[in-house]
């Protein structure tokens, strides 16, 4: 009995003769060491070689992201996350540029939207952990590029097995539609804070911003913060008594819907 | 036989309380012999579970034949030993799966890792067997931070990876082999290959 306890044998499969190399660790060790590996090492580590790309994709690692920033501009955009700056930018007829850490690289036969929107994807594929923040903005674009980036995003958020989750969402766009093709694809459980700003504005009159199909969104009603200063809005005050605390300009507000809040709401009134 | 009779970390018995101190004798597969206390040993689950099971008294750990220990090689194993010295009495690490766990390397086990790329994993590979929790996540750390700033081949030369053509020729082997799973394999490598092996990153 004691030589059967006395003695620790290991399958043959898993002797130590040879140097063993990163491959040969067992499968739980393999996933350790991807889970302690960060973002930009994890992707470097896909391109070594089929089997570890292979690997890597189907453990999943956990990319720990606390901030995502998108922004749209003319014929670029740009990807923060992680204190990774990525911008991609058309570059001449039916090609792209990619720059990252000042390296700067042209891709032939691609579209800089969708080199950013398979980018995108794959960032968000290991996401699960919440977001501080996602932030999405716009400065001077061509229209049909706005839709069909918002398109793309839509598209990776709505194909995510898990709803994107985000403490906060800030958008600098310039209507709606904008926020509807992002917003209903957050995790409702998460989001409390919402941040909308009109990407256009000048010192014009504040534009309206159609919010109706936001506000029947369950986001909307688990919401804590609500920030809309640049726009103008449609709607009864009592649209926002879920919120805690509102900044937002409203057309019409009825006296009697505001003392029926006060009664009601949770808003620090005076 | 050669024998290390000497403990791995050295004890200064005058600091030792009343309580007698139990240190069991280990055997690696190239016959070097450790002695570790009752207390380091607590940090492998595996030794740990086998010791109880064994309950040896102080005149068996004497004369029994030390524990063999056939798949780990003595200058892993010291290292393995030396760790559990060290760190013997502290907490291990729980994983509940929540708040990911940020892993600091101190500086013992920084310079105990100061070796060669072969002998660090042996060591991980020890350390998963013996089931050293907290020896497990300071050695894949180290092995994650290697990965830092490196390009594709830097990290082949790092951690003895294949390049993708040595890959295919292995696939194909396979495949000559005619084992049925290699035109699945295949597939599934043709596959990952169009979805993933673009990315700018």
């Amino acid at each position: 009995m004691d030589q059967l306890l006395g003695k620790i044998n290991l399958n043959e499969s898993r002797e130590i003769n040879q140097p063993p190399m990163l491959m040969d660790m067992p499968k739980v060790v393999m996933k350790l060491i991807m889970e302690k590996t960060d973002f930009r090492s994890l992707q470097t580590l896909r391109k070594v070689c089929h089997s570890l790309r292979a690997f890597i994709d189907d453990i999943h690692p956990e990319a720990h992201i606390d901030v995502i920033g998108i922004t749209m501009e003319l014929n670029a955009i740009s990807l923060f996350f992680k204190e990774i700056h990525v911008e991609y930018r058309r570059h001449e007829e039916n090609s792209c540029s990619i720059s990252c850490d000042n390296k700067l690289k042209i891709f032939e036969d691609t579209n800089y939207i969708d080199r950013f929107s398979m980018d995108f994807e794959l960032i968000l594929r290991n996401q699960n952990s919440i977001l501080n923040l996602f932030q999405v903005s716009l400065s001077r674009v061509e229209i049909e590029d706005v839709d069909e980036i918002f398109r793309k995003m839509k598209h990776v958020l709505k194909s995510k097995k898990l709803p994107l989750k985000t403490k906060e969402v800030r958008f600098s766009i310039e209507n709606h539609e904008n926020v509807l093709s992002i917003l209903p694809y957050l995790d409702p459980e998460y989001l409390k804070n919402l941040v909308i700003n009109d990407s256009t504005i000048c010192d014009r009159d504040l534009e309206i911003l159609e919010i109706g199909g936001i506000m029947e969104l369950e986001q909307w009603k688990n919401l804590d913060e609500i920030y809309i200063p640049t726009f103008r809005l449609r709607g009864s005050i009592k649209d926002f008594e879920y919120c805690s605390r509102m900044v937002a300009s409203l057309e019409n507000v009825r006296i009697e819907e505001l003392m029926e809040l006060k009664k009601t709401s949770r808003f620090p009134f005076g | 036989m050669s024998v290390e009779n000497a403990p791995v970390v050295d004890v200064d018995e005058a600091a030792i309380p009343v309580e007698k101190k139990m240190y069991y004798r280990f055997e690696s597969n190239d016959k070097k012999e450790f002695r570790v206390s009752e207390l380091a040993i607590q940090q492998s689950e595996t030794l740990n579970r086998l010791v109880e099971a064994m309950g040896y008294t102080s005149e068996d750990v004497e004369n029994k034949p030390a524990i063999a220990i056939e798949n780990i090689d003595g200058k892993t194993l010291k290292l393995v030993f030396q760790w559990c010295e060290h760190h013997k009495g502290e907490a291990i690490p729980v994983d509940d799966g929540s708040v990911p766990k940020i892993v600091e390397i101190p500086e013992f086990d920084a310079k105990l890792m100061d070796i060669d790329n072969g002998l660090l994993f042996k060591l991980i590979w020890a350390a998963d067997y013996l089931n050293i929790v907290q020896l497990l996540n300071v050695s894949c750390k180290k092995v994650a931070n290697m990965a830092q700033g490196k390009t594709p081949a830097q990290l082949r030369r790092v951690y003895l990876l294949p390049s993708d053509e040595e890959d295919e020729a292995a696939k194909r082997a396979a495949q000559e082999a005619q084992d049925p799973r290699a035109r699945e394999v295949e597939e599934e490598f043709e596959e990952r290959k169009r979805q993933g092996g673009n990315s700018f990153f």
